[in-house]
């Protein structure tokens, strides 16, 4: 089948316009980001990046979004929608719009804060601006938004539908002071929330430059033109696709009350350039892991974008046109108020993504990437009250995380695993923190920061390692502080190989005090911690893509000449003599080797 | 007589510019000779000297300074040619710097990638400056107090270094956790491997950029151990072949800053020399604005490949500590000059949405845009530059080299015209076009970042491409003007005969503003100071002559970057205190859009530039005329723009026949011996006293 171009308009724009102002779109997104990251307090937004910007036409529609974590954006084409819908005809130019609500916004969990600026050319409404970001707080039973066991979305922390912070310009005060009320450290997020509108203003005032430039209306065009492509492209990208019904599932350890895995599944229907993921056999809603709409829907947008061309233009044209998305009510991708939603991204979420990936690879084996770990970086939440934080008066309330033991990236055709990449559901745009920024701040100090050996899914092209951290918790004795996994996954289900390449290991932590027993450490826990603790983490690599038994022999000794694989590793799984030595490869050895391990295989693995 | 020499060896060429009392200039261009880079130096400089009538000796005899601009450091991490560098890193840290130091998306440095190239699999991770196995750790821990938390086992330094030096390193980087709180364990350590490999280069991170956050440090001292050997050993070769050559004046090198330094004082962090290729450009620019009495400028440079910008907002040139090179950070305090892949070799191609691109990839200088003939077919901006009539193909480079139109009509018309069905001057229109743009978008962009309008910056610049293409950015980023300086093929060699020498020197210093100790504050401000005082006077400036600028960086309390603000000059009163704090309020407004005065702020770091300057240029000036050129009237040619929409026929000027005073009306061009200016209908152009061209406003 090929792409069909169905009500396809021509607005008589030149190469040449449409070009500059695309990229102008692009760039407008990127500079919010710029100028939050650098003025935020929140340490994950300014030091992780965990944050996403959108610009959107005047309906709500996506044109354009910046090269941040997806998660943050592609759930914009829901949330942005239903806020849309909540203030359609009241938006005036000032407006700062804010909202974290799981069930109204839909966006995700509840430390990821929705703000929307709408974009006025004169008295025109032209478009909106979004950004998403993870708040350092959001009320709540325990800091962060990251604890599991809360009694219902109520305890996790504060439910806040779409309203007007600024209205017209004008700071809405007694929503505000009802608002921050109910938040750690009020004067911090208020300020971050305050330097977002700002970042939003100058973007707008970009765009009016725009329109002054080259005319309100060939602007606009030119948004409806970028959809329009982004739709062409996708048709052309699934039309690609074998036709056909293809099934993935991947599971979430569990959910912190009831001890099961916790089921995504994914049914994928490929008919013509048309693409249907329906995830209506998922598991039932369970606590804390749950995916509100819009996180189910961005995670398989970002399932698919990780399959078909990377070029496809990431807006409303190229999800919304020949993709459509089922889930049913009162499952994990698709929960009933009041569930919870703690770990919504990170768990299933991943999951989701992971198994769209699935069933897509089925249909094609252009973009076959091994699977990457999930997030795994356990949380500290305490007070420190040897510190008096100046914004409070109080002693200071911290929310840390070190994004030190994340494991890695799977092998592609081509190239390894990229090491400590994370998760590829951030698709890299996440940064690991200076560890000396993390322990300025925090009690606590990160001993160690290694990659793990022999931790990869070997491969032809082996998956990235495995890492090694260990956490000394250095915390005033009798503050109160705490040790949170919420964050962590992949203890139940490693990372996939492809094309023959291997499974890393599992997820494993631990926490000893001096003199003690390890005490095995769970995922989806929050557990006191007290001075002199430290915390181990083994995080898992990447998974492999393609037999390890055909892995370029010189890749194979660089690895185990920097211990990223051990001498018996490299003859036990990628058939490789190694003298230790001289640093060669016994040619002949190997040679005979792999010959007799690859003769007893059964014939072709599907 | 004296002279002042800058001798500017770049990528392809070396530049060299020369300089009497009197304010007379010569320049001349010599082959870079990439195996021995001193012999393409050496060439240029007797160019030069040819140019004046006398012999190299004569002219070096007579020299009093010579500053050098290399891209030696630059090119020693692009080829992979630095040193065999081992590393010692704190226990459980080795793999520090294995890990991605920035996003995926910032890989390119400042140029932002689109999220497609986010969701793009098909590239390999950058990787560290050398081998797993030459990166050892050594037991010892500070912690963030600067307190010793485990101390240095010196065993286990000394069996490490005995490693090391059993594989052969030739160079050696100690990298601590802490370590700018806490310099003695690296100074130990030092000592050890020292006693072990006697003479070997050693790079501390307590030394190179003694700041927080263990992966700019610690990169940056990878960086410059991965150089050092090679650069101090070209220093040497230089300095010896110049001196053989009859000179006994002063070399400065140029370094990453926009200042100068002595090759002693470079040989200490020969990282200074990374990226210093483009650093002196934004000098030129402020050379311009002075005698134009313009103060805000921004500095534009396009060559084959790449264009540079950077802005002078009240003639203070920027800096910034955020270069990235092959995915690692260099943290130095830079230049900052923001580059993308735009240039004339760019290449013209068409993506999946069918939208036109230009660049970044470019054809470079082989096999070249498609009209060189040297195998090239992809269509380039030289190539649309040509079909469009702006450079003339028996002229380019002063007619050295002959270009063939139809290879470019051939390239543009399969490649772009065809596809997207347009004429090939069409296409060839819409990449000059969109290369503008694209220019524009990143002069526009050096604003936008610094909340700093371009309706209040004139551009200067040029470089070999540039002066083609400088009316269309002006359009496009939306300035107030431009000027092309008569310099322009020699921009960045000019610019560095009157770059001050330069130091910066940083360190921690925290406290919450409305806690601050004043004494404890001067006191570590006047620390800051000796050592910048003794830097200069190692290079034997004195004392009355050296300028010291204070800075301060700060934040709101609990943001985890800062922004630098001046302190007024002297010991800090709570008067300049709190006029600092004042700044600090004003500049994050501007530069983000939010300030709250009544937030607490805190002081993160305090640095003091120590300064020598150069004196000025005298310019000297060429003869007045009347407005007329027509005295300059060297040829006419046909020309399309697209604003008239078709070829127009247009005169051609000689650049070196027109005079002071005189009026371009556009459309129009001038040929210069090594570039060509476009002035495109609408434009006007002045020639001033000293033989510039400067934008004389539009006509309505």
């Amino acid at each position: 089948m090929v792409a069909v171009d169905r009500d396809i308009v021509d607005r008589k724009l030149d190469p040449t316009t449409l070009s500059v102002l695309w990229s102008r779109f692009d760039n407008l997104c990127d500079e919010i980001g710029e100028r939050v990251i650098f003025g935020i307090q929140s340490f994950v937004m300014a030091n992780v990046r965990d944050l996403g910007q959108v610009f959107l036409d005047h309906d709500g529609k996506i044109v354009s979004c910046s090269a941040y974590i997806p998660c943050h954006l592609f759930g914009a084409k829901i949330s942005v929608k239903n806020v849309v819908d909540k203030f359609k005809g009241t938006f005036e130019p000032g407006d700062f719009i804010m909202g974290n609500d799981a069930y109204l916004v839909a966006s995700g969990h509840l430390p990821d804060w929705t703000f929307i600026r709408p974009a006025f050319y004169e008295d025109e409404l032209i478009g909106f601006f979004q950004l998403r970001g993870h708040q350092s707080d959001t009320g709540g039973f325990f800091p962060g938004g990251y604890s599991p066991g809360a009694y219902d979305i109520i305890a996790e922390g504060l439910n806040i539908p779409a309203f007007k912070l600024m209205k017209g310009g004008k700071y809405n005060d007694e929503v505000a002071e009802l608002l921050y009320r109910n938040i750690r450290n009020p004067e911090q997020v208020k300020m971050d929330n305050l330097l977002v509108n700002g970042a939003c203003e100058k973007a707008e005032e970009g765009l009016v430059r725009l329109c002054d430039k080259y005319g309100v209306d060939t602007v606009k065009a030119c948004m409806q033109e970028v959809i329009d492509i982004g739709e062409r492209a996708m048709r052309a990208e699934v039309a690609k696709l074998k036709d056909g019904v293809y099934y993935g599932e991947r599971c979430s350890d569990w959910d912190g009350v009831t001890d099961k895995p916790v089921y995504v599944r994914c049914k994928a229907t490929v008919a013509g350039d048309e693409l249907t993921i329906d995830l209506s056999d998922s598991d039932a809603q369970c606590t804390f892991i749950n995916s509100p709409l819009g996180n189910t829907d961005q995670s398989v947008m970002t399932g698919i974008y990780a399959i078909v061309d990377p070029k496809v233009p990431k807006n409303y044209g190229s999800m919304a046109r020949n993709v459509t998305i089922i889930t049913k009510k009162g499952t994990v991708t698709d929960p009933e108020y009041p569930a919870t939603v703690g770990s919504c991204a990170i768990s299933v979420g991943h999951c989701i993504f992971e198994a769209v990936q699935v069933c897509l690879n089925q249909a094609t084996t252009q973009r076959q990437i091994g699977g990457s770990t999930k997030h795994c970086c356990p949380i500290q939440i305490g007070y420190d009250s040897r510190v008096i934080d100046p914004r409070t008066g109080m002693a200071l309330s911290y929310w840390a995380e070190t994004f030190a033991s994340d494991g890695s990236g799977g092998g592609r055709k081509g190239y390894d695993g990229w090491t400590g990449i994370g998760t590829w559901y951030h698709m890299g745009s996440l940064l690991r923190p200076d560890i000396e920024h993390y322990e300025a701040l925090f009690p606590f100090v990160n001993m160690k920061y290694e990659i793990l050996p022999d931790w990869e899914g070997a491969g032809e092209f082996r998956g990235g390692p495995g890492v090694h951290t260990e956490l000394l918790c250095r915390t005033n004795p009798g503050d109160p502080a705490f040790m949170v996994s919420g964050n962590s996954d992949g203890m139940v289900m490693a990372p996939w190989g492809v094309a023959g390449g291997e499974e890393p290991p599992t997820v494993q932590m631990y926490m000893q005090s001096p003199g003690e027993e390890r005490r095995w450490y769970r995922t989806m826990c929050q557990v006191p911690i007290k001075s002199g603790d430290i915390l181990t983490t083994y995080v898992s690599g990447g998974g492999g893509y393609g037999d390890p038994l055909d892995r370029d022999v010189d890749r194979v000794l660089k690895d185990v000449r920097g211990r990223l694989v051990s001498l018996e590793r490299a003859r036990e799984v990628y058939g490789v003599v190694i003298d230790p030595e001289s640093w060669k490869v016994d040619v002949e050895a190997t040679g005979k080797l792999r010959q007799a391990k690859k003769a007893p295989k059964p014939p072709a693995r599907s | 007589m004296s002279y002042r020499i800058a001798v500017d060896s770049g990528g392809t060429f070396t530049d060299a510019v020369l300089v009497d009392e009197a304010g007379n200039f010569l320049s001349a261009k010599a082959p870079t000779t990439p195996d021995d880079v001193t012999i393409g130096t050496l060439n240029s400089l007797e160019k030069a000297a040819k140019l004046s009538g006398k012999s190299l000796r004569e002219v070096l005899g007579e020299t009093s300074t010579i500053v050098h601009g290399t891209t030696q450091a630059t090119n020693l991490v692009a080829t992979g040619k630095g040193a065999k560098l081992g590393a010692l890193f704190t226990k459980g840290y080795r793999d520090r710097l294995s890990f991605l130091q920035v996003a995926k998306g910032d890989l390119a440095g400042e140029v932002k990638e689109t999220i497609s190239k986010l969701f793009d699999f098909d590239q390999a991770q950058p990787e560290p400056l050398t081998d797993r196995w030459l990166m050892c750790d050594v037991d010892e821990r500070v912690d963030s107090r600067g307190e010793v938390l485990i101390p240095l086992n010196e065993d286990d330094v000394r069996a490490q270094a005995e490693y090391l030096r059993s594989q052969g390193v030739e160079s050696i980087a100690i990298n601590f956790l802490w370590s700018h709180l806490h310099r003695q364990h690296e100074e130990r350590a030092r000592e050890i491997v020292q006693e072990v490999m006697p003479g070997i280069s050693i790079s501390l991170s307590s030394h190179v950029l003694p700041i927080a956050g263990e992966v700019g440090r610690w990169s940056t001292t990878l960086f410059d151990a991965y150089v050092a050997p090679k650069i101090r050993e070209y220093i040497e070769r230089i300095q010896t072949k110049l001196m053989d050559a009859g000179f006994t004046g002063q070399l400065l090198f140029m370094q990453n800053n926009g200042g100068v330094a002595t090759p002693e004082v470079v040989s200490d962090t020969p990282a200074q020399l990374l990226v210093s290729g483009p650093a002196a450009g934004p000098g030129h620019a402020l050379l311009i604005g002075k005698v134009h009495g313009i103060d805000n400028l921004v500095s534009v440079d396009m060559g084959g490949t790449s264009f540079d910008a950077g802005v002078i907002p009240e003639g203070e040139v920027n800096i910034t500590t955020k270069t990235i090179i092959d995915g690692k950070k260099m943290s130095l305090p830079a230049i900052d000059v923001r580059s993308i892949g735009a240039g004339g070799g760019s290449i013209a191609w068409i993506d999946l949405g069918g939208r036109l691109q230009v660049g970044p990839q470019s054809a470079g200088a082989d096999p070249g845009p498609a009209c060189y003939a040297k195998g090239g077919d992809e269509p380039t901006v030289t190539d649309a530059d040509v079909v469009l009539g702006y450079i003339d193909p028996d002229y380019f480079l002063g007619g050295e080299f002959k270009l063939r139109k139809e290879m470019a009509e051939k390239a543009i018309k399969e490649k772009i015209a065809d596809p997207l069905g347009l004429s090939v001057v069409e296409a060839a229109a819409a990449i000059h076009d969109v290369i503008n743009a694209k220019m524009g978008l990143n002069v526009e962009l050096v604003f936008s970042k610094r909340g700093l309008d371009p309706r209040d910056f004139t551009l200067v610049g040029a470089g070999g491409a540039g002066a083609v293409h400088i009316a269309g950015v002006h359009e496009e980023a939306g300035t107030r003007g431009y000027v092309v300086p008569k310099n322009a093929p020699v921009y960045c060699a000019f610019g560095m005969l009157y770059a001050d020498m330069k130091h910066h020197y940083r360190r921690n210093f925290f406290s919450e503003s409305a806690k601050i100790d004043l004494a404890a504050l001067n006191a570590a401000y006047a620390e800051l100071e000796a050592q910048a005082r003794e830097t200069l006077r190692r290079e034997a400036v004195a004392d009355e002559d050296m300028g010291l600028d204070k800075t301060m960086s700060m934040s709101y309390y609990g943001q985890n970057k800062d922004l630098e603000v001046a302190v007024p000059d002297g010991a800090v009163t709570s008067a300049t205190f709190a006029e600092t704090v004042k700044r600090f309020h004003d500049k994050h407004h501007a530069a983000l859009g939010h300030s709250e005065a009544s937030f607490p702020t805190t002081i993160n770091a305090i640095a003091v530039t120590g300064l020598y300057k150069t004196v000025p240029p005298l310019f000297r000036k060429i003869a007045h005329g009347e407005s007329d050129p027509s005295g300059a009237l060297k040829a006419s040619r046909m020309a399309h723009f697209s604003k008239i929409g078709k070829f127009t026929n247009v005169d051609v000027y000689d650049g070196n026949r027109l005079r002071a005073g005189h009026l371009l009306e556009g459309p129009c061009i001038i040929e210069e011996p090594m570039t060509t200016i476009v002035v495109p209908p609408g434009h006007r152009l002045t020639v001033d006293d000293f033989g510039n061209y400067v934008q004389a406003g539009r006509e309505a």
